[in-house]
């Protein structure tokens, strides 16, 4: 069965994440910028796109525990007791939420777009609206690459477990087994660069000129009504923030 | 018209030495013109040259003339020049931007501005060509090997191209398609389009090629009939392979002109013959199951990427110790992935794996390792040491063996390989085929009990072929186990003890390898048929025995 995200025209697809960027951006307090991020959420699990939530999720842990021990726990006085004894930054915590609770909007708000991305739907609705091909295109390779990058990270980790080399297990092996996939990593992605200009190249995709759609995607009226709807909130959001 | 180079020299960056060097070619459409040679003498260069993509993508220096259809290729997309270019590696030629393969073949087309219609039209055409049509609902990733690159040739011929620039474009196909690319090729030459092919399969291109260049270090070394040329010493010389039978000629001691084909050949001996050459008899029989459960078992296994889509169902095998077993099937047929479960990087859906004792359920490849060792079918972007010798030098130090040892087992196997010359290197400096035999020794090194190979002499020149043969064969001496997959008939028939047919994920047939040759899964290997024809029994077949019996015949080879 396909997802209501998988249904949706590419374009609002792309409206909804960037208009909850915006928001996340132009929103004024930890609180709603919290409420926003629970109504990502909330989209992204409904539609198809809970993958992305939790792709999200994984990627800003870390920046939360940096953000809680460099603001809230060495931050400037003055300073509140924290719950489990010792003391918290009130500006540090402050601040800590507010830029966590932003970057956590954009991030499962764009990865859960990026996981429902589809680069075939996204280049056949450019071309039938007769966007710049290649502005379609360094688009469509941008938010592919990091697919990319994961296939040939999981080529090379298959290659080394073959060869005996342990990555699973215990948080210490996997850390060991970090030094030895970065580095062939990198020298594989240039490689990979390489062979993309390649395909480029060679299937056409870099050729000047007209192009006729082959499938373009259905732009329903839904669709339409959705896509107008997003934009007054980020438009009036917009004003009610510059009139504050 | 046609292919025109004048004094053609290309240098790849940070290289003294000329990749070609004063090329002077006038290649005519409406013909096959098929470029061969030993390793890095420069056939792939010359097509990435003639295609505009070198030194363009890859950087470097070129002098002298190109003209491709009175343009120079460098000026432009090779598809605006009317030009399809397939790579070695087509897998790296997918565009990433098609939901199926029908989207995938018809984006040249919608690239080159064409109606929705036609590039449709003309996108089922190349689909029906190929005989892909079966695929075309699928997602371009999920496919095999084999099946990626008929797509990707597919994909060419929708733009209808007036130049073909083809670098091994046989390497992973099984013999249906293999035939079928040849009818292709063929027509298309008849229908006054340039085709250009660099392959180092001589049995393939005999039969479609009009005009053989051969390469050395660069140059043209020779230019001319293939026949005449496959017949000499003269291409031996220059390095280059010649065919199945030609390469029995040679070993036999038979002088030019040699035969090419097995039929020349028994021709050739036939006053000596005491069978008729007849080999339509095939031995079905089942290998009796040892006492013993051999080092790789398969119970009633099925299993599937996506539970609704079987790739394999209920598969039951049993492989014995020092058995050397060939997987074949038509591309799709799900033989990668059998070797994967194998090694326990997938795991059943339903049944049991016991590889080398052990049940793969819960098991890591690494919990495999170095006993059982994997070749995937494209391992060359697959490397990740700083050197050859640190590549190789790796399963043995993870296996605990001592520097010496290490030492002098990875010096043995790079020598084996005739690899010693680059162990220094940075693998991925080497060329695509030399990072194939790179993969190849790292696993030979740690001298594994159970060898998994996915096609170890797809896309190789004559001679590595004939190495990893070698090399392969000596392993299965020392009672070794190998489970193969190859459409390699050389490689199944002086390697190979049995074979194991899958058909759309079911095993077909388990028998002797004779009796899938004789299946007519693959071409007959020469040294089978003259075998035959000598009266040779199974055991005494192989290439070396059939040569060393027609040197040592009484009477001496004519």
């Amino acid at each position: 069965m396909i997802s209501l995200a998988g249904r949706a025209h590419p374009f609002t697809l792309a409206t909804v994440a960037g208009s909850c960027i915006m928001l996340a951006l132009l929103l004024p307090d930890a609180g709603s910028v919290g409420a926003l991020c629970v109504m990502i959420a909330i989209i992204a699990i409904t539609t198809g796109a809970g993958r992305g939530v939790r792709n999200g999720l994984t990627v800003v842990l870390p920046i939360w525990m940096l953000l809680f021990i460099l603001q809230a726990i060495l931050g400037d006085a003055p300073r509140m007791p924290a719950p489990w004894g010792g003391s918290l930054s009130v500006a540090g915590t402050h601040w800590m939420f507010a830029q966590g609770t932003r970057l956590t909007a954009i991030a499962i708000a764009s990865l859960s777009f990026a996981a429902v991305f589809d680069p075939h739907a996204f280049l056949q609705a450019a071309i039938a609206r007769r966007w710049p091909f290649d502005v379609a295109l360094l688009v469509v390779a941008t938010l592919d690459a990091a697919d990319r990058l994961a296939v040939q990270a999981r080529q090379l980790r298959e290659a080394q477990r073959t060869r005996g080399v342990h990555i699973a297990g215990s948080i210490m092996v996997r850390i060991r087994a970090v030094p030895a996939l970065v580095f062939p990593l990198l020298l594989a992605s240039l490689t990979e660069a390489g062979d993309r200009s390649l395909a480029l190249e060679t299937r056409g995709l870099l050729l000047q000129g007209h192009r006729n759609p082959i499938d373009p995607p259905h732009d329903s009226t839904a669709d339409r009504v959705v896509r107008w709807c997003i934009a007054i909130i980020v438009a009036g959001t917009a004003i009610w923030r510059s009139t504050r | 018209m046609g292919v025109i180079t004048r004094g053609l020299a290309l240098r790849y960056p940070a290289q003294d030495e000329w990749a070609l060097d004063a090329i002077d070619l006038d290649i005519v459409p409406g013909q096959v013109t098929w470029l061969d040679g030993a390793l890095g003498s420069g056939t792939s260069t010359l097509l990435l040259a003639l295609g505009g993509l070198a030194p363009r993508l890859t950087g470097g220096d070129r002098r002298g003339l190109v003209l491709v259809d009175d343009h120079d290729p460098d000026a432009g997309a090779p598809l605006s020049h009317g030009i399809a270019y397939l790579g070695p590696s087509p897998a790296v030629q997918v565009s990433g931007v098609a939901r199926t393969v029908l989207g995938e073949v018809a984006l040249g087309p919608m690239n080159c501005g064409w109606t929705r219609e036609r590039a449709l039209t003309h996108a089922h055409d190349a689909l029906r060509a190929l005989d892909v049509v079966h695929l075309a609902e699928r997602a371009p990733g999920t496919l095999s090997g084999g099946e990626t690159q008929r797509m990707i040739l597919a994909a060419l011929l929708a733009s209808a191209p007036r130049i073909w620039l083809l670098d091994e474009p046989f390497s992973a196909l099984d013999r249906a398609a293999t035939e079928r690319v040849q009818r292709l090729l063929r027509d298309s030459a008849a229908a006054g389009r340039t085709v250009i092919v660099a392959c180092d399969d001589a049995d393939v291109m005999l039969p479609i090629a009009d005009r053989l260049i051969v390469l050395r270090a660069g140059r043209v070394a020779l230019d001319g009939s293939p026949s005449a040329l496959l017949a000499d010493d003269a291409i031996l010389e220059a390095g280059a392979g010649t065919t199945d039978a030609g390469d029995l000629a040679v070993r036999s001691g038979i002088g030019p002109p040699r035969p090419l084909t097995s039929h020349d050949l028994l021709a050739r001996i036939s006053s000596r013959l005491p069978h008729a050459a007849q080999i339509d008899s095939p031995d079905l029989m089942m290998p009796q199951p040892g006492s013993d459960s051999g080092p790789l078992r398969f119970d009633d296994v099925s299993f599937g990427y996506r539970h609704d889509t079987p790739v394999l169902e209920r598969i039951t095998l049993d492989i014995r110790a020092g058995e050397a077993v060939g997987l074949f099937g038509a591309n799709g047929a799900g033989k990668s992935t059998l070797l994967r479960l194998a090694m326990a990087l997938e795991h059943p859906l339903n049944g049991t794996i016991t590889t080398l004792g052990r049940e793969t359920i819960g098991l890591h490849p690494e919990d495999l390792a170095p006993q059982a060792a994997f070749l995937f079918q494209s391992p060359e972007r697959q490397l990740f040491a700083a050197s050859v010798r640190a590549e190789c030098s790796l399963a043995p130090k993870l296996a605990g063996w001592d520097r010496d040892r290490i030492a002098d087992e990875v010096a043995a196997t790079l020598d084996e390989l005739g690899l010693t010359d680059t162990a220094e290197q940075h693998p991925y400096d080497l060329p695509l085929p030399r990072r194939r035999l790179v993969a190849l020794a790292a696993i030979l090194s740690v001298d594994p009990d159970l060898l998994l190979l996915d096609e170890p002499t797809a896309a190789l020149d004559c001679t590595s072929r004939n190495r990893v043969i070698r090399v392969i064969r000596e392993r299965v001496r020392r009672g070794r186990t190998v489970l193969a997959i190859t459409h390699d008939p050389i490689l199944a028939h002086e390697v190979l003890d049995r074979g194991v047919l899958l058909d759309r994920g079911r095993v077909a047939h388990d028998g002797t390898i004779r009796a899938i040759i004789d299946g007519n899964r693959m071409a007959r290997p020469a040294a089978l048929i003259v075998a035959v024809a000598l009266g040779l029994e199974r055991g005494s077949d192989r290439r070396d025995d059939v040569a060393e019996r027609l040197r040592t015949d009484e009477g001496g080879v004519p």
